[in-house]
């Protein structure tokens, strides 16, 4: 099951990028004070969901080579490095990181399949739970990025 | 999505408050009320009795706390956090360790002692300086109720702070003696006439309110 490894190294590499994204965004809009926090507290969500896959993956890395662990290049995403400025600039880094959350959460969701026809528990348990945080993440997301929008599109120069 | 008239109640695990104490901001702040103000004191400040157990802003701190940052009851002291700071004097009073508390029904409305915003206008003691412009994400309640800050002493006060020594803020035991809050004579009302309002469908005898015919007019 190469597959299924390299899938867990996603997960646990996209929630890694989606972490540190959330705080470049956080750091990058410090002068909306809700961002700032919020998007810190999120980034906690991302680590703790590293923390559970972490003996998951370990084990799962016992039965490979090194060479099984190689994540396609194409399955990689980029985070948010580098912040945009004003109103606009923060709604396309909401966006950005919507992007991203959506990427980890289908990578969730796929690894929750491949854990049911294992009969992996332990790796179902951490993908349905991580899968739910990803939800909260999204939902965030989507909320703040309904409140940016008017001012973004319509007022801002 | 159809709550029929009931409350939605959404469950969430526990998430700490966004600032914890620090080296910077040792303390927690919370604010609170006083029971003989009401919110901005709009009403309540009109009222020479209620106004006069609680005239103006302080903050609370524990006697610990006190002694360590050099506090005594009444000194002024300038409270700060990452957002901002107030200035108002002290009462050593029955918060717990680590926490200082003021009260937030005071700021800028005080129509005949403040003057108009302004440099001159002096320090701010209003309470909300130190929160953040902050709400939950899915009830929209404001975060006004936790921060860090510190606290530190700007000079000796030539009286007791002015926060009432009845209630919350009463001062901790085996503190020095305070001038006790007292109620005055008892306050009287004279009910005057009601003036006449044109518009007031309360006062209409003449035809039916105006609103119902509007309604029909629509339907």
């Amino acid at each position: 099951m190469p597959h299924l490894t390299t899938y867990i190294t996603l997960a646990d590499r996209s929630e890694q990028t989606l972490a540190a994204s959330f705080r470049a965004v956080a750091a990058g809009h410090v002068a909306q004070p809700d961002i700032y926090h919020m998007c810190h507290t999120l980034a906690q969500i991302s680590d703790a969901h590293v923390r559970q896959l972490a003996p998951v993956a370990q084990r799962y890395a016992d039965h490979h080579d090194d060479d099984d662990l190689q994540e396609p290049e194409r399955l990689h995403a980029a985070g948010v490095a580098q912040v945009r400025d004003g109103q606009i600039g923060l709604l396309r880094d909401l966006q950005d990181l919507h992007l991203l959350a959506t990427l980890v959460q289908s990578t969730w969701t796929v690894l929750a399949q491949g854990a049911q026809g294992l009969r992996d528990k332990e790796l179902l348990t951490v993908a349905t739970t991580a899968n739910a945080g990803t939800s909260r993440q999204l939902c965030w997301l989507t909320t703040r990025m309904k409140a940016a929008a008017p001012q973004a599109l319509i007022i801002a120069p | 999505m159809n709550p029929a008239g009931r409350a939605f109640l959404k469950g969430c695990e526990y998430t700490p408050a966004h600032e914890q104490p620090s080296e910077d901001f040792p303390l927690l702040y919370t604010t609170g009320r006083t029971v003989y103000q009401f919110h901005t004191r709009t009403k309540t400040g009109r009222s020479r009795a209620l106004n006069a157990a609680a005239p103006d802003a302080w903050v609370e701190t524990n006697p610990g706390d006190a002694d360590r940052y050099g506090i005594a009851e009444g000194d002024l002291v300038r409270v700060e956090s990452p957002s901002g700071s107030i200035e108002v004097t002290a009462r050593i009073g029955q918060v717990m360790a680590g926490a200082v508390l003021a009260p937030f029904h005071y700021g800028p409305w005080d129509p005949d002692t403040l003057a108009p915003p302004g440099p001159e206008r002096g320090p701010s003691r209003q309470a909300n300086e130190l929160t953040m412009t902050v709400w939950d994400p899915v009830s929209k309640q404001p975060y006004f109720k936790t921060a860090a800050c510190r606290i530190i002493r700007l000079r000796a006060g030539d009286r007791p702070s002015a926060a009432p020594t009845t209630a919350a803020s009463a001062p901790a035991p085996g503190q020095p003696a305070v001038p006790g809050t007292r109620g005055g004579a008892a306050t009287t009302s004279d009910i005057i006439d009601t003036p006449d309002y044109p518009n007031d469908p309360a006062q209409r005898t003449d035809d039916p309110a105006p609103t119902a015919t509007l309604t029909a007019e629509v339907s």
